[in-house]
């Protein structure tokens, strides 16, 4: 007999999928990306990723050994934490930086709220604002080839910048920029985002608002009215493209509902556009998907469909 | 002299205004940059909550109970007044970390709290021991904070470098959001400590 | 009706002698603090000309520069070396910054030293570090302005890398001291 048909109680239709598989896909998905970063940056990136993703396990299996609890890292989900982080930051960051931002990540952003399935916000995303607030220096070294570049957001953002000039959108488009290791190629990314689509491990409702979003509040307030090459930027450059399919879709920390998922991916989309524009740092994105992070509760009490039935109060 | 120990001992632990009572939460998170702000805090809290008790214990036959708030509130708010003009006039470098925040130790629920639950209630000499207790509380928890986030966000612990040269601060502790992070885990550890105790 | 009448003057009563008590506090205090703020005042202005007497002069016209709180003007042995300019900018990232900026009457900038301010530990609030105030010392009286990275020339300030705003606030505030200086208090004028 197959597994699809148990003798129990209700739901009685079962998908193969379980939460390893899931995040399985995910890691598929984010190789690509992965790929790239090392092309892109060389061994230091390599080295960055790898000591994330040990870190993230390693704090995972010691503190629920510590607390006695099950030990799970063989759900791949301390991996897909690790990798994201890693590819958040760029590649130049001191050794110790990617363990303290796992500790961070994987100890008090997750397990103190309860683990899997009950963080409040993206665990790499909240590693990454923490670090990147207390270690502003370190985290926007960005080079490429060993010269200090800055970010296509930064010279946008001002004349503070002076003496970089903007890469040619094809470079944008493929990655040969300066940045964060995972977030320079908006083609590989975009492939981990289609496949994960593909694979239905994702909805296309939060990142299909969010990247939308951005590219209308891109021609709102970008400054240059209706021009490709603006929208284009805005949605190609930074983390976005990284945030919106790989971050802003956790599960734990994302609304259940279709049109809470809407909600959630235009927030977003705002945000990250009034972050980039008028805020203290370049990028918005991490900001933005953990602002909406902190809505998700409200957002799905407000939306819960109604039940069938029900009389009217 | 056994009530004596046992008011102190209420305020620095069993009741501990910040980590078993959760009371005065806005200049716990807002003044903890430094150990000596968190101290500094404290004694003018402890201060402020002596001189209160003693004189809301004095008055407590005479202060009707319809119009006891108002009362009290007079009475803080003249104890707050005196310690910011005279912070001002003799330690000036305390008033300047400090200055904004002592307008608000007279809306700190811990002054109002004791003035209500304790001094209204009992005799002015346990009352007195009873505001050093909790001030001194105040200023404990306040200081651990403090030093927390000295130590690690700024690299010193009462001014001074501890921290090794290759030590980087963690910005992000002397900041707004760290003041609840660090606060979010002391509470743990203390909770844990006190599991710990209750089980013993 | 009794009750209401007895209520109202215990309280009265109590805020009559916290008035009183107040008064007698205000008194006492009132000779200390100011004493208190013309050290502090002194202090941050020696940081800038040292060994100076500092004498404010009154009834400027600021209507025009509206960083500048007040012009002082610096001594020694009666003769006038400086001034002395109190600034608040409201430009940095938070609240204003308190700052002061001193200017020699050879020409130079003499120092700026930061007093008061609230912005972000580890960023902007390296503002009040030497390492920046240090920029200042020495500058020609001419327009300044920051860059990232090493400044090549004289004109320009080396801002605090993550902190181009808190930079940029002290620098403009730096330069509407020197303007007025130039526009208003150079001999010649």
């Amino acid at each position: 007999m197959s597994d699809l048909f148990v003798v129990s109680s209700s739901p009685h239709i079962r998908a193969k999928e379980n939460v390893s598989t899931i995040m399985r896909d995910v890691v598929i998905a984010l190789l690509p990306a992965t790929a790239f970063g090392i092309y892109n940056f060389g061994f230091l990136a390599l080295q960055t990723i790898i000591l994330c993703v040990v870190s993230a396990v390693g704090f995972e299996a010691l503190y629920q050994w510590f607390t006695k609890q099950k030990v799970t890292i063989g759900d791949y989900s301390a991996i897909i934490t690790g990798l994201l982080l890693g590819l958040n930051l760029p590649h130049t960051v001191p050794f110790w930086i990617p363990i303290l931002g796992s500790a961070f990540a994987i100890i008090i952003v997750k397990q103190l709220f309860g683990g899997l399935g009950q963080n409040f916000m993206n665990p790499a995303l909240g590693a990454r604002a923490f670090l990147l607030i207390s270690f502003a220096g370190i985290m926007t070294n960005w080079q490429i080839d060993g010269v200090t570049t800055a970010t296509p957001l930064a010279i946008f953002k001002a004349e503070s910048a002076v003496g970089f000039t903007s890469p040619q959108l094809i470079d944008l488009f493929i990655g040969g920029i300066g940045g964060s290791i995972g977030e320079t190629s908006a083609i590989a990314l975009i492939l981990g985002g289609l496949y994960l689509l593909f694979r239905k491990v994702i909805d296309w409702r939060i990142p299909g608002t969010y990247l939308l979003s951005v590219a209308v509040m891109a021609v709102a307030i970008g400054g240059n009215g209706f021009d490709m090459s603006t929208i284009l930027y805005h949605v190609f450059s930074g983390g976005l493209l990284l945030g919106a399919f790989f971050m802003a879709t956790d599960y734990a920390s994302s609304p259940v509902s279709n049109i809470g998922k809407i909600i959630m991916g235009v927030g977003c989309g705002i945000l990250t556009v009034l972050i980039r524009l008028y805020g203290g740092y370049p990028e918005g994105v991490s900001f933005a998907i953990i602002i909406m992070n902190l809505f998700v509760p409200l957002i799905d009490r407000y939306t819960i469909p109604k039940s069938f039935g029900e009389v009217a109060k | 002299m056994s009530g004596v120990m046992n008011r102190l001992k209420n305020g620095l632990v069993t009741e501990n205004p910040v980590f078993v009572q959760v009371l005065g939460m806005c200049p716990t998170l807002a003044v903890t940059t430094s150990a000596v702000n968190g101290i500094g805090m404290g004694l003018a809290t402890t201060a402020v909550l002596i001189g209160s008790n003693i004189v809301i214990s004095m008055l407590k036959n005479i202060i009707p109970s319809k119009v006891r708030i108002p009362a009290y509130i007079v009475v803080i708010a003249t104890f707050v007044t005196l310690i910011d003009m005279l912070l001002q006039a003799y330690i000036p470098s305390l008033y300047d970390a400090l200055g904004l925040f002592i307008p608000l130790i007279v809306v700190n629920c811990v002054v109002l709290g004791r003035a209500e639950a304790y001094a209204s209630k009992n005799s002015i000499f346990n009352s007195l021991f009873d505001g050093l207790g909790m001030g001194l509380g105040f200023a404990f928890s306040l200081g651990c904070i403090g030093l927390v986030r000295e130590v690690f966000g700024a690299g010193k612990a009462f001014g001074f470098q501890v921290m090794p040269n290759f030590f980087e601060p963690i910005t992000i502790l002397v900041l707004a959001p760290g003041a609840f992070i660090v606060l979010g885990l002391l509470f743990a550890l203390f909770n844990y400590i006190n599991s710990k105790k209750a089980k013993a | 009706m009794k009750e209401i009448i007895k209520n109202a003057l215990i309280l009265f009563a109590i805020t009559l002698v916290s008035s009183v008590l107040l008064a007698i506090a205000f008194q006492v205090t009132e000779e200390p603090i100011s004493v208190q703020k013309i050290k502090q005042r002194d202090a941050a202005f020696a940081t800038v000309i040292p060994d100076a007497t500092f004498e404010e002069i009154v009834d400027l016209d600021f209507s025009e520069y509206e960083k500048i709180d007040s012009v002082y003007v610096a001594k020694k042995a009666d003769e006038i070396i400086g001034y002395t300019f109190k600034l608040i900018t409201n430009e940095g990232y938070s609240a204003g910054i308190e700052m002061v900026v001193g200017v020699s009457i050879e020409g130079t900038i003499t120092g700026i030293d930061v007093m008061r301010h609230a912005e972000t530990p580890g960023l902007g609030a390296l503002a009040d570090e030497a390492d920046f105030k240090n920029q200042f010392v020495s500058k020609p009286l001419g327009e300044l302005s920051t860059v990232k990275g090493v400044s090549s020339n004289d004109t320009q300030i080396s801002a605090i890398s993550g902190a181009t705003i808190t930079s940029k606030a002290v620098t403009n505030a730096v330069n509407e001291a020197v303007t007025y200086y130039n526009n208003e208090l150079k001999e010649g004028n």
